[in-house]
């Protein structure tokens, strides 16, 4: 459902070119998990932005089921974002002048579909945060926070959902829960995982694992078909 | 959102800016034009109207027609010496006749009764009577209710004149004086030709309509006649109100580059604040015009509620100024002036464009890529740009509330140059440090690096504040020279009050009651009854004016 072919990003820095992403191209399946790993700097955040249409790639095509998305104005990704795509994050960005349940409604608002309230208040409870709904980020920890971005992703029932490095800054045992917590939502609602992360124990668990190095994929392990 | 951002704070900032130049403008603008209106009508008192034609003949029917057809009020003033008889006396008098309609301005005082309180009269005597000052009837030795004769008519003694508001006027005359009804003046047969008679034709109205009259007057006056206004009649009194006109004209201007300043500073942060909020919402799916709407309509509302908040502390910096200058004159605080709240939108919605909304377009640009590279599409408000437009619309704005170009272009001129100076030095000393940096090591060197590199904020940032300062500073130093300016017109110990006419056999008395009333005083003078030499009368300084001093 989601591929790119020979994509390449190139940015200009005061030094010059910089080529982050060196020609790469990939097959995510429908429902599928996927795991990117690699050093620190070898590009996955860039190919992650790339996937999620939230940035242009300078050369290659991507293709979101029948639709080449390099090819969409911003605002057509915006919409295509907020209907299919779901998001977690490293550093969780959750508004802080926000309750848990406005940070979880605000995906839902912006697509404007009813009952906001409702629908936050069952995916805050899904994720065990039922009694903190009115709290705000700075009154949680930071597992509690990322859970709330976790039911935050899920809010508008994205087809894919891409978290960069969910755990990155989570100590070992609250990662592993969250990710306990994002592969049983993702199981039950079906949803394509694209997953970037440094721990290896976390890759094995995504049914295909992609490691970059240096804007390159270095191997694709698949327990289906390899990425065309 | 509006609630959600309000509990954040950063709003809170921008509304509290925006109110406070709204209020600054408001109070201001509305005190100063009640303190204009109150101070005009006090000094409009003293003439009893407000502009006035001084004739030494009638003047022809047809000004009078003209003066009528701009709709304005008038009335007519005749005023002579003549002898006034009573059974037991007679006394030269200056008389007063006046049309009914007298006086345009201001009001009498009078008494009906010997003893008792002076009451306030918005018209002279009918016809038929005639009112007198106290000591004249004590020279005639009559009481109220008497009648005495004038040229060859009588009339009857109403009442005892205590005060009329164009007495000023006819201050050089020492002879007591007498009220009547102008009706009357043709019965009293005392005017033949050649004889000494002052007209005074009396004039109300709307300031345009007045000038129309002027306009139409012009090159039919001879040098017989004079037109009056209050800055040939008190030219004192009109100098002091131009000056306190214009220092709060000047105070207004300041405020408002104050709050536009205050306005710019919060706007930038509260855009800054919102970088992370932005990209987050396009990330999930808004679009450059949603989210330029949804700050749009934020600072609507923000205006409308600055607005609010504005015009009400407006009108309490209003009442608080009127309150501290209470003491010296009395203004009426009373509505909330369209004038002002008209005033007050254009800063709002002037003030917000050019400060607040450049911040949220630039707001609006930022990439969604930015909720993963946390560095990427910080807003880079552009710096200049945003000075030249804040500058501009600082200056039209300036100069529309102030009205006077001079004033606000030295304003300006003295702020871009505070503006050049301090912003220059900053970036040179910057560069300096950067020359010079291989000789700073570890921890010094880290903070000038983090300086250099907000350089552009930092010399920004540090210019504002010295405007600041400097704006501060002027006021401070207007206010304190206006101030020393109107001490300084009058000469310390300058008398409050005159005592004249006293006779001879009565000085001993008068001084010992002077003595008694415990007021500064100088010595009594002897002086010709005629003298209008003020040195010959007989000084008496003090607060409350002491309503017993009387000849
Ligand atoms: N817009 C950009 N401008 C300059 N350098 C960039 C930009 N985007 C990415 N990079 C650089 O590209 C490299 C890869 O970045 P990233 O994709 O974030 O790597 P990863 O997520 O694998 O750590 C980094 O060295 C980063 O500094
Ligand atoms: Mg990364």
């Amino acid at each position: 459902m989601l591929r790119c072919t020979k994509l390449k990003k190139t940015v200009t820095t005061r030094t010059g070119p910089l080529s982050i992403l060196k020609g790469l191209s990939l097959h995510i399946k429908k429902g599928a998990t996927v795991a990117i790993t690699g050093p620190s700097g070898s590009g996955k955040s860039t190919l992650l932005g790339l996937l999620a249409g939230l940035d242009l790639p300078s050369e290659g095509e991507i293709w979101l089921n029948d639709i080449a998305i390099n090819h969409l104005n911003e605002d057509q990704r915006a919409i295509l974002r907020c209907q299919k795509l779901g998001f977690v994050f490293q550093s969780f960005q959750l508004l802080d002048s926000l309750t848990a349940l406005e940070n979880v409604m605000l995906p839902i608002e912006l697509a404007e579909q009813p009952n906001a309230r409702l629908a936050a208040t069952n995916l805050l409870q899904q994720v065990k945060l039922g009694d903190r709904l009115q709290h705000y980020p700075a009154q949680l920890s930071g597992g509690e926070q990322q859970r709330v971005a976790i039911a935050r992703a899920f809010a508008n029932t994205p087809e894919i959902l891409f978290a960069d490095e969910p755990t990155g800054n989570l100590d070992l045992r609250t990662g592993d829960r969250i990710i306990e917590l994002l592969f049983a939502l993702n199981r039950e609602a079906g949803t394509t995982l694209v997953l970037v992360t440094h721990d290896e124990k976390l890759a094995q668990r995504c049914q295909q694992q992609l490691a970059l190095d240096d804007g390159r994929l270095i191997s694709t392990v698949a327990d289906a078909q390899p990425p065309c | 959102m509006l609630v959600r951002d309000w509990r954040a704070g950063e709003l809170r900032l921008l509304l509290a800016a925006t109110s406070l130049a709204i209020a600054i403008v408001i109070g201001i603008s509305a005190f100063t034009n009640q303190l204009k209106t109150t101070i005009n009508n006090q000094s409009h008192q003293f003439l009893a109207a407000d502009r006035v034609i001084n004739s030494s003949q009638k003047i022809a029917g047809d000004w009078l027609i003209a003066a009528e057809r701009q709709h304005l009020r008038q009335a007519r003033e005749v005023t002579f010496n003549s002898m006034l008889a009573s059974g037991q006396g007679i006394q030269l008098t200056r008389v007063k006749a006046v049309s009914s309609t007298y006086p345009l301005r201001g009001q009498l005082q009078i008494k009906k009764h010997a003893t008792g309180p002076a009451k306030k009269r918005v018209s002279g005597p009918k016809t038929g009577e005639i009112w007198l000052e106290q000591r004249l009837l004590d020279q005639l030795k009559i009481d109220l209710g008497s009648a005495v004769e004038i040229g060859d008519t009588r009339l009857r003694v109403t009442a005892i004149l205590v005060a009329e508001p164009d007495r000023a006027s006819s201050l050089i005359s020492i002879a007591p004086h007498a009220l009547m009804s102008l009706d009357d003046l043709a019965a009293t047969r005392v005017i033949q030709p050649g004889s000494r008679v002052s007209y005074r034709y009396l004039f109300a109205g709307r300031k345009e309509d007045l000038s129309r009259f002027r306009q139409w007057l012009r090159g039919r006056m001879t040098d017989n006649q004079s037109w009056v206004n209050i800055r040939t009649a008190q030219p004192a009194i009109a100098t002091a109100l131009e000056r306190a006109e214009r220092f709060l004209l000047l105070a207004g201007t300041l405020g408002i580059a104050l709050a536009g300043i205050a306005i710019a500073i919060s706007a930038r942060r509260y855009s800054q604040r919102h970088c992370d909020h932005v990209a987050l919402m396009k990330c999930f799916g808004a679009n450059r015009r949603q989210i330029l709407k949804l700050y749009l309509q934020q600072l609507f509302w923000l205006a409308i509620m600055a607005m609010v908040i504005g015009s009400l502390l407006g009108w309490g910096i209003e009442g608080l100024l009127a309150r501290a200058l209470g003491q010296y004159v009395h203004v009426a605080v009373t509505r909330l002036d369209s004038q002002a709240i008209a005033m007050a939108t254009l800063t709002a919605i002037t003030c917000l464009l050019a400060f607040a909304f450049p911040p949220l377009v630039t707001l609006s640009a930022i990439p969604p890529l930015r909720v993963l590279r946390q560095d990427l599409g910080n807003p880079r408000t552009p710096v200049l740009s945003g000075l030249i437009s804040g500058f501009l619309s600082m200056t039209l704005l300036m100069w529309f509330y102030s009205q006077n170009l001079p004033l606000t272009l030295s304003l300006l001129i003295g702020a871009v140059t505070v503006f050049a100076i301090v912003g220059g030095s900053i970036w040179l000393l910057l560069r300096w440090q950067r020359g010079e940096q291989h000789l700073a090591t570890g921890r010094w060197r880290l903070a000038l690096a983090s300086l250099r590199r907000h350089r552009g904020q930092n010399a920004l940032q540090t210019t504002i504040f010295s405007l600041t300062i400097t704006l501060l500073l002027t006021l401070f130093l207007v206010r304190t020279t206006l101030l020393e300016e109107w001490q300084a017109q009058l000469p310390a110990k300058t008398p409050n009050h005159f005592l004249i006419n006293i006779l001879p056999t009565k000085v001993t008395a008068m001084e010992q009651w002077i003595k008694a009333q415990n007021t500064p005083h100088s010595d009594l003078y002897p002086g010709h009854p005629w003298s209008s030499d003020p040195d010959r009368r007989h000084h008496c300084q003090g607060t409350p004016q002491t309503e017993a001093i009387k000849t």
